[in-house]
């Protein structure tokens, strides 16, 4: 039997862990897309040794699955923390081991690789005359990038970037496995103190789905007005000052 | 005869075992409107593309407005330089997509010239109205046809002040009756004095508005003379086949 009052009094809790499965969401895709911008460049390098070397970095953080990096960092917390503080002469007392960083350690690296890709094939996609342009009319390369070639790579990476974001927000769920208390860990721990699974699961998944769709309006949104001006239909003139 | 502006001297470029450019020697004076004819590969855009150091050349020297620089040049800044001496109007516009009509007239003149943003503006405003496209000033390139792209691209060379404007084929990419109002627009500029480089297949074009015609083959120049001596009085066989191919394109089939 489905318990209606259970389903409903779940909401309360799960909703108040939401702040750590946004913070979780946005400090691993921030670190993520650093490390894709790094990434991006190394795997672009002219060299072709630095290439080749990163290009199996890159398959390697693919090739593992989060949980597994979740659990491996999780193993390594105490050990590495203390070698850490050791090196400054301080002790390490892992009674408030950072947990939350080394999870959004191990989500932003899984990432890491899917946001380079995405950066490569954003740069690919903005024609190549375009930069022609710039360099023809004695534009350095630099400024050429910062005025034209990022803009217009944004552009094209914001759909992208809007389903890597939802998928990290629904990866973060996993790092409840590391004892992590975000929405899924609060509705688990829920459940079992009440002895109501499906309520409280239910509860949590509907929550969920709900967080996805504000963020897909979001990048939906923000794809459609940055994308405006590749719009023929479209007229908009912009009011000058 | 009017001071030398851009002179190009023993370029040669190969791309892989292609060899493009074997030796061309070029020199323009100032003002004038140098149209460049030939086949497909004999290297009329790559001659273009070797004067801006777009494609740098292997060997060689550009000279413009005084300033000479080696093809293998490896300074940037020196390419630069030279490069700001010109401008260059791209077969496919290449407008910034990104930045309105005005805006991409306004880029060069703020990023490169460092000129204030009003002043810049005033600038634009006065060279799109040159081209007739003033009303489309807050137009992004994909809501104009191919024609007021190309005339926005021509307003945006053309307030750079370069001592010479480079046509890459101006209106290969365009609609038939689009052509028309781009070369309306290249003939306007002609009249004002400014020194010009164009790669084009517009025979009748090149007739009336060039005041000098040369003719490239096989990465050389073949023929160099006013329109009339090359267009219509060439001296050897290839500018003849290839003249009697464009004029009578069934004849030759």
């Amino acid at each position: 039997m489905f318990d209606q009052s259970t389903f409903f009094q779940s909401f309360i809790p799960i909703i108040r862990a939401m702040p750590t499965t946004l913070i979780l969401t946005v400090a691993s895709i921030a670190l993520a897309l650093t490390g894709g911008i790094i990434l991006s460049l190394l795997l672009t390098c002219p060299l072709k040794i630095i290439r080749t070397i990163f290009k199996i970095v890159a398959s390697f953080l693919k090739g593992i699955p989060i949980l597994v990096f979740l659990y491996v960092f999780n193993t390594s917390i105490d050990g590495v923390m203390a070698k850490l503080y050791s090196l400054f002469n301080l002790t390490y007392s892992n009674r408030n081991t950072p947990t939350l960083q080394f999870a959004i350690f191990a989500l932003s690296l899984s990432y890491t690789p899917y946001l380079a890709d995405m950066i490569i094939s954003a740069y690919n996609a903005v024609p190549r005359g375009q930069s022609e342009a710039c360099t023809a009319f004695g534009f350095t390369k630099g400024q050429a990038m910062l005025h034209i070639i990022i803009p217009q790579m944004i552009v094209v990476a914001i759909p992208n970037f809007g389903n890597h974001f939802v998928n990290l927000l629904k990866a973060t769920s996993l790092t409840c496995m590391v004892t992590i208390m975000e929405m899924m860990g609060t509705a688990r721990n829920f459940a079992t103190m009440n002895q109501k699974f499906l309520e409280a699961y239910t509860a949590c998944a509907l929550i969920y789905w709900i967080v996805f769709e504000l963020f897909e309006q979001f990048f939906g949104f923000i794809e459609r007005r940055s994308g405006r001006y590749l719009q023929p239909g479209a007229l908009k003139v912009r009011a000058r000052t | 005869m009017a001071e030398k502006v851009l002179d190009i001297t023993n370029v040669y470029k190969r791309f892989g075992d292609n060899n493009v450019l074997n030796g061309v020697n070029i020199s323009i004076s100032r003002g004038e409107v140098v149209v460049i004819l030939g086949p497909s590969g004999s290297g009329k855009t790559t001659m273009l593309r070797t004067i801006n150091f777009l494609d740098p050349a292997d060997a060689g020297e550009i000279t413009i407005d005084g300033m000479t620089v080696k093809c293998q040049e490896k300074n940037k800044k020196k390419v630069r330089a030279l490069r700001q001496k010109t401008a260059m109007v791209f077969q496919q516009y290449n407008l910034f997509r990104n930045r309105t009509a005005i805006e991409n007239v306004m880029e060069g003149l703020l990023i490169v010239k460092k000129m204030p943003k009003g002043k810049a503006k005033d600038v634009a405003q006065t060279a799109l109205d040159k081209v007739g496209l003033l009303d489309k000033a807050d137009f992004y390139p994909a809501q104009l046809s191919g024609g007021q792209q190309q005339r926005v691209s021509i307003a945006r060379a053309l307030v750079m002040k370069p001592e010479v404007i480079l046509f890459d084929e101006p209106t290969s990419a365009l609609d038939p009756e689009l052509v028309g109002e781009v070369l309306k627009c290249i003939r306007d500029v002609a009249k004002t004095g400014i020194t010009m480089v164009i790669v084009t297949h517009e025979i009748a074009f090149a007739n009336e508005a060039a005041s000098r015609v040369i003719f490239m083959d096989g990465g050389v120049v073949v023929e160099n003379g006013t329109p009339d001596q090359v267009i219509n009085h060439p001296k050897t066989e290839r500018a003849k086949a290839f003249l009697e191919r464009i004029n009578n394109p069934r004849a030759s089939a």
